[in-house]
């Protein structure tokens, strides 16, 4: 049996809308009572529409957000408890990919700046070493050492998902999170940046919970996959059992839905 | 017979860094009752092609050439004023952002009925509140009398996509033009959209003109397919054709850069477009 790397239990985020001033405020359940484990080196994709909680999950998991109730266990321990020096160590286990790379990069910061941040913030490296990591992170990511010098806007959004994937890369990471990484790409280039994260995650032994609403990618890409509904779980198997022999109606209607071209 | 003639068209934009030839002498055909889709990437022209029909092209745009016939009258050489009248009651458009492309401050009812007082003068305000529910229910909301009166921020994303499709289809234009209609859209709420699309086709005998950038999507709706790549049309085919026998490299690339299930083998590379080819040196597969 492989390693488990998180486990979740049981976790609950609720949140209040103020419906005005003598109404009781409206609670809204994102996510209520979810439990999953992700084990060490696999692809665990969590799927679902939109409200269905798969974002929540990950704020949650990254420590953006505190859940209402339930744990989180990274390595045997609670994080959802976690603060100071441990945080700081955590954070640097455990990164992220953004959905947009468009907001997502600062504007205003050249390419080297944004991919040397995280070690700038978390380590003792010397400016010349940081400079050395981040060309070499960049050539990982199959980006020319002349771009250091250069502005997010000066890149096509698929070069600038790169630069956020160098950035998550650059403090070795164990477990990356992507949220929806490809969405807002154009299917070639969608193609390219799932064959780089592939690549990446052999070499550096990587753990990924991938966040997708495409079925297509996340059939591609993963080893294990959550299936979610209104906050809640609906099914949880392995990526052959999710296509081939789903047991829940909602998996069924989901995959049904996806446009596949068959003639 | 067509309803709908693309000759030569081309639509330039203008900067201090050059000309941009967003489309660079393209043509094509929509046949009466069909559906026509034009698939390409982000910047291959295919929403400045749908714009340049609608007459919706402004500086620093311009259309510098060719013709857009419909049914036998030249658009570009109609004024500002007579064009007018054949948006939304001949051609029409749904956009894809159905959050932003809704006006928030009118009731969804309200900018339904908007359509009718323009196009369709006969009618008196009790006989376009009946034609407004009616095509409300048409497009598979319920109680529509009452979500008449609602405003759009109270819809959910699917809902105002299928009222975006009731205001397009509410004059029973003869050319729908849908600007990736579903792409902001779940699955789920896709395929209704997708299904709803059809049913108001076989209903009406509405041509379609579909932009999008989802094969997928395409091989669901297409009779015939327009692949376009930097400005230019590559590929030109039947849906059938193109999904069976693809012969422009750059369709060939495209198609199996998509992961599709049961297909692509699972964590294999994908096919990729390649940078450094020139798509445009090929001949183009015009069928």
């Amino acid at each position: 049996m492989s390693e488990i790397v998180f486990e979740i239990k049981n976790l609950k985020k609720y949140y209040e809308i103020n419906m005005g001033l003598f109404s009781k405020p409206k609670i809204i359940k994102a996510l209520d009572g979810v439990s999953f484990d992700v084990k060490k080196g696999e692809i665990l994709s969590i799927v679902g529409e939109s409200g269905c909680g798969k974002s929540t999950t990950a704020k949650l998991m990254l420590k953006i957000e505190e859940p209402t109730d339930g744990e989180i266990l990274f390595e045997g321990k609670d994080i959802t408890k976690i603060e100071g020096e441990e945080l700081r160590e955590y954070r640097k286990k455990v990164q992220i990919i953004f959905q947009d790379p468009y907001s997502s990069l600062n504007p205003r910061w050249k390419v080297g700046q944004i991919i040397g941040e995280p070690l700038k913030l978390n380590t003792d490296m010397s400016d010349k070493e940081i400079k050395e990591r981040v060309l070499y992170l960049m050539e990982k990511v199959g980006m020319f050492p002349d771009w250091y010098d250069r502005y997010p806007h000066q890149f096509s959004g698929g070069q600038r998902q790169r630069i956020g994937i160098a950035r998550a890369l650059a403090l070795n990471p164990e477990v990356i999170v992507c949220d929806e990484p490809v969405s807002a790409l154009d299917v070639s280039i969608q193609a390219q940046v799932l064959n780089l994260l592939l690549d990446l995650q052999e070499e550096f032994n990587l753990t990924y919970v991938f966040i997708s609403h495409d079925l297509s990618v996340v059939e591609h890409i993963s080893d294990r996959i959550v299936v979610m509904y209104f906050g809640n779980i609906v099914e949880n198997a392995d990526v052959d059992t999710i296509f081939e022999n789903p047991q829940h109606e909602y998996t069924k209607k989901l995959i049904d839905a996806i446009p596949i071209i068959n003639y | 017979m067509n309803l709908l003639e693309v000759k030569n068209l081309k639509t330039y934009f203008y900067s201090d860094a050059g000309v941009n030839k967003a489309v660079d002498d393209i043509s094509f055909e929509i046949p009466k009752g069909k559906t026509v889709c034009i698939v390409g990437e982000s910047g291959s022209g295919k929403s400045i092609t749908s714009l340049s029909i609608m007459g919706l092209i402004d500086a620093p745009g311009k259309i510098e050439g060719g013709e857009i016939v419909f049914e036998g009258t030249d658009l570009l050489k109609l004024s500002e004023r007579e064009m007018r009248k054949v948006r939304g009651r001949d051609i029409s458009m749904i956009f894809q952002e159905p959050m932003t492309s809704l006006n928030p401050s009118y009731t969804v009812g309200y900018q339904i009925d908007e359509a009718l007082k323009l196009h369709q003068k006969q009618l008196n305000k009790k006989q376009r509140f009946e034609k407004v529910v009616e095509s409300l229910e048409l497009v598979g909301i319920l109680d529509a009398k009452e979500k008449y009166r609602e405003y759009p921020f109270k819809l959910s994303g699917g809902q105002r996509q299928r009222v975006m499709v009731a205001i397009a289809m509410a004059c029973e234009p003869k050319l729908l033009i849908a600007d990736e209609p579903t792409t902001a859209l779940d699955v789920t709420i896709q395929a209704q959209v997708l299904e709803l699309m059809n049913q108001l086709q076989k209903k009406k005998g509405t041509s379609i003109l579909f932009i999008t950038h989802d094969l997928g999507v395409v091989s669901k709706v297409a009779d015939e397919v327009i692949v376009m790549y930097k400005g230019h049309i590559v590929e030109k085919a039947s849906a059938r054709e193109l999904f069976t026998d693809p012969r422009h490299p750059y369709t060939q690339a495209l198609l199996h850069s998509i992961p599709t299930p049961g297909v692509t083998k699972r964590k294999e590379k994908l096919a990729t477009v390649d940078d450094s080819v020139d798509y445009l040196s090929f001949p183009k597969e015009i069928r």
